[in-house]
């Protein structure tokens, strides 16, 4: 059964090895670009006396329509395979009317469903890792410099994860192709399908592969920032410099969990325009106080002050799943679309076996 | 004939109303939401002295749906493109069933012509309401964004243009083709090469940039705006040294920046250094004193900078120019398919 799958296969194979070669020879003309404008960045960067995180290097804003596109083919690769490679499997065999000369062969229906789905499964995640160890090496200076790597734009189009959708989206496909028997809708249902996985994982499931750590911080180091809004003066927790950290949320709060009153900023921040007595009125408007984000000179001294005496019953409450568990959520998110895989190609296998004809 | 190809599109065009109105559910719903936050945070900033903060707020809350809203307007045109227009014919010739219809009464080019007009008004109308629906839900945003330029594809008129071209380019891909899924990629690829070809290389010359020389420079942290009408898109942007050569340019394709060394004395690249100029020893300057050590320099260099910039005013102008250069490419491509199915086919 395998040597006339491949043989089915071969055309789409064909396809899909010029595109990889072709992105292959763009990514190795331009990566080395990428790698100078780093380098000169981060040496800039030294010389004039800032180190780590506080660096922000200018390879972010290098060759900026080809990081668009490098990441838009590794994002919709995975779609594409199911909706071309997935959805026509056995739903153009349904609809040519092939599948009655193969199941009256001496092969039975399951080993025809295993070769087929086996063979083009091997490829589709095969072609996804190759595009995906292209496109994590071209683009390894981006991500070292951003350091927020379980960003959505790099945790789910970099690395191992795309194996696990197009593997997903393939089974997906082809499960669709089996039971709508028409190709069409089967690719639409396909990309539907494909495009709603992923987003319920990254923005649902993906929070909860792990319980996230939790840290107190001093007020001084995390910064806070204040918004005046109609309901009086509320504070809200700033992102602490966690590198490449998944900062979940950050709120501010005393011993007892509870935040600042309306009544405790008054309190603590007396010559603070909008918030105490001094100053214009209570209007809408925002207020950041960090070390990060430069306030306007006049309102320097007010903040730290107000800072200092909150910081003296209030924290800095951060929930934030930490960098080194970056290569376990890979892990359990690849897992987790290639069980969901099995699964729909057992299905599919199974609808063919007991349920046609 | 019109009673035919819309009875053989019906399910397409369920599907399509469908979608439609599910985004006109999403709009509806964070529509008001938008509007509210917008009159909450950024109408009255002006009164807490603090725009910038204000806006970046916005930004945050409704980024992500923002962006999400333009990938669907994106993606609109190419889907119409895959699944209306590329099996419009394949999938008659693949079942045969063009024998029948093309031994009625009718003729093959009004049979042709009938499918081609429902359909690509729809395509048209489809297109046109999604980015209707879009450009109105981010008016807030799009005016607190400032650069009418960075989401031009996914507002206004254009949409339409493109969902004409890729429906054609589908429909004319499936007639040489022959099969359905092959015009299907061909549409796919087709489409997005073309809007990339026409952003990158065609939309910046529709009309012939206007060219500004001034003697602000703007490089280095800190360094004032560029003397242009709020919202312009600037192409490109060259620093030139006395004698009028390039030191640095960006924008465009290619193009490198200029490294500024604050040491003893302050070195801009290639363009030269200003020796007199003396940072204080043993200390770091902040951001504020590098960028008025390097407008300085700038100037005991007689740098000047060249910027090459479309006004804010035409982004209607290149909308329609836009939307008129797909709708050309469409009745090419279209005419193309008809001649094809006339002559070569069968």
């Amino acid at each position: 059964m395998i040597p006339v799958a491949w043989r089915q296969f071969r055309s789409q194979a064909a396809v899909a090895t010029a595109a990889l070669v072709a992105v292959a020879v763009a990514l190795a003309v331009t990566g080395p670009h990428l790698v100078d404008v780093y380098r000169a960045g981060l040496a800039a960067c030294r010389a004039q006396g800032t180190t780590g995180s506080n660096c922000s290097n200018p390879v972010a804003g290098a060759d900026r329509g080809l990081q668009v596109a490098v990441l838009a083919v590794v994002l919709v690769a995975p779609a594409l395979v199911g909706m071309f490679w997935g959805a026509p499997l056995v739903a153009r065999e349904l609809e040519s009317g092939t599948y009655r000369l193969a199941w009256t062969q001496s092969v039975t229906r399951r080993r025809w469903m295993l070769g087929k789905l086996g063979v083009v499964a091997l490829g589709a995640m095969a072609g996804a890792g190759l595009l995906s160890l292209m496109a994590t090496w071209w683009s390894s200076p981006v991500v070292t410099a951003a350091q927020n790597r379980f960003s959505p734009g790099q945790f789910g189009l970099l690395d191992l994860v795309p194996v696990g959708y197009a593997a997903f989206a393939f089974s997906l496909g082809a499960a669709t192709g089996v039971l709508f028997r028409r190709t069409l809708p089967a690719m639409a249902v396909t990309l539907a399908g494909f495009v709603a996985a992923r987003l319920a994982v990254t923005y649902w499931l993906r929070p909860h592969f792990m319980a996230p750590v939790r840290e107190v911080l001093p007020l001084q180091d995390a910064g806070i920032g204040l918004v005046v809004g109609p309901g009086g003066p509320t504070v809200v927790g700033q992102a602490p410099p966690l590198p490449n950290a998944w900062v979940v949320s950050t709120t501010v709060q005393d011993a007892a969990g509870r935040a600042p009153t309306a009544a405790d900023l008054r309190h603590a921040c007396p010559d603070l325009p909008g918030i105490g007595t001094a100053g214009p009125p209570a209007g809408p408007g925002v207020g950041h106080v960090s070390a990060a984000v430069p306030v306007p000179g006049g309102l320097k001294a007010p903040l730290q002050q107000c800072v200092a005496t909150l910081g003296a019953r209030f924290h800095d409450v951060a929930l934030y799943q930490p960098a080194d568990r970056y290569w376990p959520f890979q892990w359990f998110e690849t897992l987790t679309f290639v069980a969901a895989a099995v699964l729909l190609a057992g299905a599919a296998v199974w609808w063919v076996r007991h349920r046609m004809r | 004939m019109l009673a035919v190809a819309l009875r053989q599109c019906r399910l397409r065009l369920a599907v399509a109303g469908a979608g439609l109105a599910a985004l006109a559910v999403v709009v509806a719903v964070a529509g008001p939401q938008v509007a509210h936050a917008y009159d909450d945070t950024v109408a009255n900033c002006a009164a807490s002295h603090d725009c910038a903060l204000a806006a970046a707020a916005l930004r945050t809350r409704y980024g992500l749906l923002s962006g999400w809203l333009d990938v669907v307007v994106a993606a609109v045109p190419v889907l119409l493109g895959m699944f209306w227009g590329a099996p419009l014919v394949a999938r008659e010739l693949e079942t045969g069933t063009y024998r029948l219809a093309w031994t009625q009464g009718v003729t093959r080019s009004r049979w042709l012509l009938a499918k081609l007009g429902v359909l690509t008004l729809g395509a048209v109308a489809a297109a046109g309401v999604a980015s209707l629906l879009v450009t109105w839900w981010a008016g807030p945003l799009d005016r607190v964004a400032g650069t009418p330029f960075a989401s031009f594809a996914t507002r206004g008129v254009v949409p339409s243009g493109y969902a004409a071209f890729a429906f054609v380019l589908g429909v004319a891909a499936g007639v040489v083709l022959r099969r359905t899924l092959p015009a299907m990629a061909v549409a796919l690829v087709g489409t997005v090469a073309a809007r990339v070809v026409v952003t990158v290389w065609v939309r910046p010359h529709l009309f012939p940039a206007r060219v500004l020389a001034t003697s602000a420079v703007s490089v280095g942290p800190l360094s004032p705006g560029l003397p242009l009408p709020a919202g312009s898109w600037v192409l490109s942007q060259s620093l030139l040294d006395r004698a009028g050569h390039v030191v640095a340019s960006q924008g465009g394709l290619g193009g490198g920046g200029l490294t500024i060394d604050i040491g003893p004395g302050v070195r801009l690249g290639s363009a030269g250094s200003c020796p007199n100029l003396r940072v204080t020893p043993g200390s770091i300057p902040g951001p504020q004193a590098i960028g008025a050590l390097v407008q300085r320099c700038a100037a005991q260099l007689h740098l000047h900078e060249l910027v090459t910039y479309q006004p804010a005013g035409r982004y209607w102008p290149l909308q329609w120019a836009e939307l008129g250069l797909f709708l050309a490419a469409a009745v090419v491509v279209g005419a193309a398919a008809w001649w094809w199915v006339r002559r070569r086919l069968v």
